[in-house]
């Protein structure tokens, strides 16, 4: 087969990872070969696919072959379709010259499960030491752990890579015993923390030793399908949230389920619950950067997210008494709580307010949206339009067909442009 | 009497004219590249002659009394190149400069915000750039990248994508304005205009249009690296999850011309 083939079989069989992030490595072209991983704090998208999801890296399955028959995923060894492997110097050719081309950050390397974990690991691990030791490649990597690999394997890959991700993909114990009966919790989780702890240790050993080689200097990341499993968002969101405590993950990517096989055991529906993702994503931006804790957006008395409002505005329906908040009082924990002020437009507040006392001319030059923001807030004591009912609140939202808020759309990189 | 300057379009020319306009800033009515005003009894009209040392002399001042942040944003607003901005990167100098820099933060001033939102809007383009920008590879290992960006940030993109693309022949020609960025390996340089340099010989620059009628201008791999990229843009899409206006939202029409996997798209 050649390389042509491979690659459409092999880029489709890889397109459910969510991930797409190129940010916050510190690898640069210190040996004046090819790529800089370093160049943007944000990460670069290249282009963007026909399903509007971004196009950073060079996101490929080193083979779709796997023993495993995991029932969600179209890879498992029990369906019919085209399988195909490529050889390690194909998928560094290929990488190479799409990055040379400008195509791509770089690559992101997965693969279904040749053999057994290990014959797998080192295949991929093979691939990312020629790329960074013959080919002299300082573009971004990131690298998924084969569930179950040698944790000698995973630790020399940590050298040489930017990104390791473990996917998690079923939210709970007994999704996974459902729909992955052969993969052991303890495959994925062991790793993780491994991974973990040895970044922590790293850092400090980088702190006495300034040459020390950084290990994982992007992060962790991992994927949670959401759908194919019976999990509420409040246990997801929980889950997300110990991630980001415990194991300090970078990232905790949310993949709407895509109905690719048929079995009993998994729901039916015809289109991946998209609207849901969503809002997971927007909650998950609630708890990295607005400093709200999962446990007050979702909980055992709201157990999902409302499909109709974001997760900010569901929260502040539900404490009203929370509001209103005096624009020229509040503090920056209290702003962020404002549906329709965002942490930049917080910031703006603080700042401007030095200088004088703000009105609601003022706002919509700062980047609030008023529409959204004037049931909550009061300039100088005063409404822009005074309503306590939350029912009616509801009602005038949902008329003012306000743009889908910003905040955490899936497929962004951290707000960009922030350089000036 | 008010006063209306008129500048040659350089950067330099600005400049040299921000120093002479600004102690008389209460009278300027506007700053122009052309002579587009029909003088009245109330406008004089003053033309500028570029002088470079005056013009880096006021640089340095600027540099002295404000941030880098403050003259990335100044910069950014002139590469803008947009009619009358000039003025008001001239008012927004003045106010910096009698109140201190410390008035950035009232973020709701007409003049502040006029100038953050412009930088932010050419800041956005370079980091897209970033992204967008093609090379095509042409015989004797030149990686060639056409760009026609909105704004003139061509200068802009040398520190990215040198340290970027350290070890190969690159050029990227801003087609618009016929200007360009050449780096042999060694050390890049901004060219005024833009022509094939005398090492790279038996090669000529593609012209517009379709991809396939390019061929022959082309190293001989280099229509099968973009089937190969095309095919992996198609294959990574997941079809259930197609969504045409947040592709386009993305990825602006504008921008189409220079990408391998949509150039040939309508
Ligand atoms: S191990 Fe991975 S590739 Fe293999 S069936 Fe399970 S999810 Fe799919």
């Amino acid at each position: 087969m050649d390389v042509f083939n491979k690659l459409q079989i092999l880029a489709a069989a890889a397109k459910y990872d969510a991930s797409c992030a190129s940010s916050g490595s510190s690898r640069s072209n210190v040996s004046r070969g090819l790529g800089n991983a370093s160049s943007s704090p944000v990460g670069i998208c290249h282009s963007w696919a026909a399903d509007g999801r971004c196009i950073s890296l060079f996101k490929v399955l080193f083979s779709n072959y796997c023993i495993y028959d995991c029932v969600y995923c179209a890879n498992r060894r029990s369906n019919d379709l085209p399988r195909s492997t490529f050889t390690v110097e194909e998928v560094i050719d290929l990488t190479i010259n799409f990055y040379r081309r400008n195509y791509i950050e770089g690559l992101f390397l997965s693969s279904g499960v040749l053999k057994n974990a290990d014959y797998t690991m080192e295949l991929l691990l093979l691939v990312v030491k020629k790329l960074r030791l013959e080919h002299s490649f300082n573009g971004y990597i990131h690298l998924k752990v084969i569930p179950g690999a040698n944790q000698e394997l995973i630790r020399e890959a940590g050298l040489f890579v930017d990104r390791l991700s473990v996917n998690i993909e079923l939210p709970s114990e007994k999704g996974l015993q459902m729909l992955a009966p052969e993969k052991k919790r303890d495959d994925i989780l062991t790793p993780m923390k491994y991974i973990g702890n040895k970044i922590n240790s790293n850092r400090e050993e980088r702190k006495l030793y300034k040459k020390a080689l950084a290990f994982v200097p992007a992060g962790q990341s991992t994927q949670l399908i959401v759908g194919a499993s019976p999990e509420p968002d409040y246990q997801i969101l929980h889950l997300a949230e110990q991630l980001y405590q415990k194991v300090k993950l970078r990232r905790v990517y949310y993949s709407a389920y895509v109905p690719v096989n048929s079995n009993p055991l998994l729901p039916t529906m015809t289109f991946p619950p998209l609207k849901r993702e969503n809002r997971l994503y927007q909650a998950d931006w609630l708890i990295r950067f607005y400093k709200f804790r999962a446990a007050e957006i979702v909980n055992a008395q709201t157990p999902v997210l409302d499909p109709d409002f974001d997760p900010k505005s569901s929260w502040a329906f539900r404490n009203l008494d929370f509001f209103p908040v005096e624009i020229n009082k509040a503090n920056y924990e209290t702003l962020l709580r404002v549906p329709g002020i965002g942490l930049k437009s917080s910031q703006r507040i603080l700042s401007a307010r030095r200088l004088g006392t703000l009105s609601f001319d003022h706002l919509p030059k700062m980047g609030i949206v008023l529409k959204r923001a004037r049931y909550f807030i009061t300039c100088q004591g005063r409404f822009l339009e005074k309503i306590d009912n939350e029912m009616l609140i509801k009602q005038k939202l949902l008329a003012a067909d306000l743009p889908v808020a910003k905040m955490g759309q899936p497929h962004q990189q951290l707000s960009l442009f922030e350089e000036v | 009497m008010f006063l209306y300057y008129i500048y040659d379009g350089t950067f330099e020319g600005l400049l040299t004219t921000f120093a002479e306009a600004l102690p008389h800033q209460n009278q300027v009515a506007g700053i122009s590249p052309t002579r587009d005003l029909q003088p009245d009894l109330f406008t004089e009209i003053v033309e500028i002659t570029t002088n470079q040392e005056l013009s880096a002399r006021f640089f340095g001042y600027l540099s002295d009394h404000f941030s880098q942040r403050t003259i990335k944003e100044i910069g950014y607003c002139i590469l803008a190149e947009e009619r009358g901005l000039e003025l008001i990167v001239l008012k927004y100098l003045t106010i910096l400069l009698q109140r201190g820099e410390a008035l950035k933060g009232a973020a709701h001033h007409p003049i502040i915000s006029k100038i953050r939102s412009t930088a932010k809007r050419v800041a956005a383009e370079i980091h897209r750039l970033y992204g967008f920008l093609r090379f095509r590879q042409l015989p004797n290992r030149l990686f060639y990248g056409a760009i026609a960006p909105k704004y003139n940030i061509t200068g802009l993109l040398a520190t990215h994508f040198t340290a970027r693309f350290a070890d190969q022949l690159w050029l990227i020609h801003d087609t618009k304005r016929n200007i360009g960025l050449y780096y042999n390996g060694q050390t890049c340089t901004y060219l005024q205009k833009v022509e094939l340099p005398a090492e790279i010989v038996g090669v000529s620059l593609p012209p517009h249009g379709q991809e396939e009628q390019k061929a022959q201008f082309y190293a001989e791999s280099e229509i099968n690296y973009q089937k190969l990229w095309n095919e992996y843009f198609q294959k990574i899409a997941i079809t259930e999850r197609k969504n045409p206006k947040l592709q386009r939202q993305h990825l602006p029409q504008h921008y189409w011309s220079y990408l391998v996997e949509k150039v040939d798209s309508k």
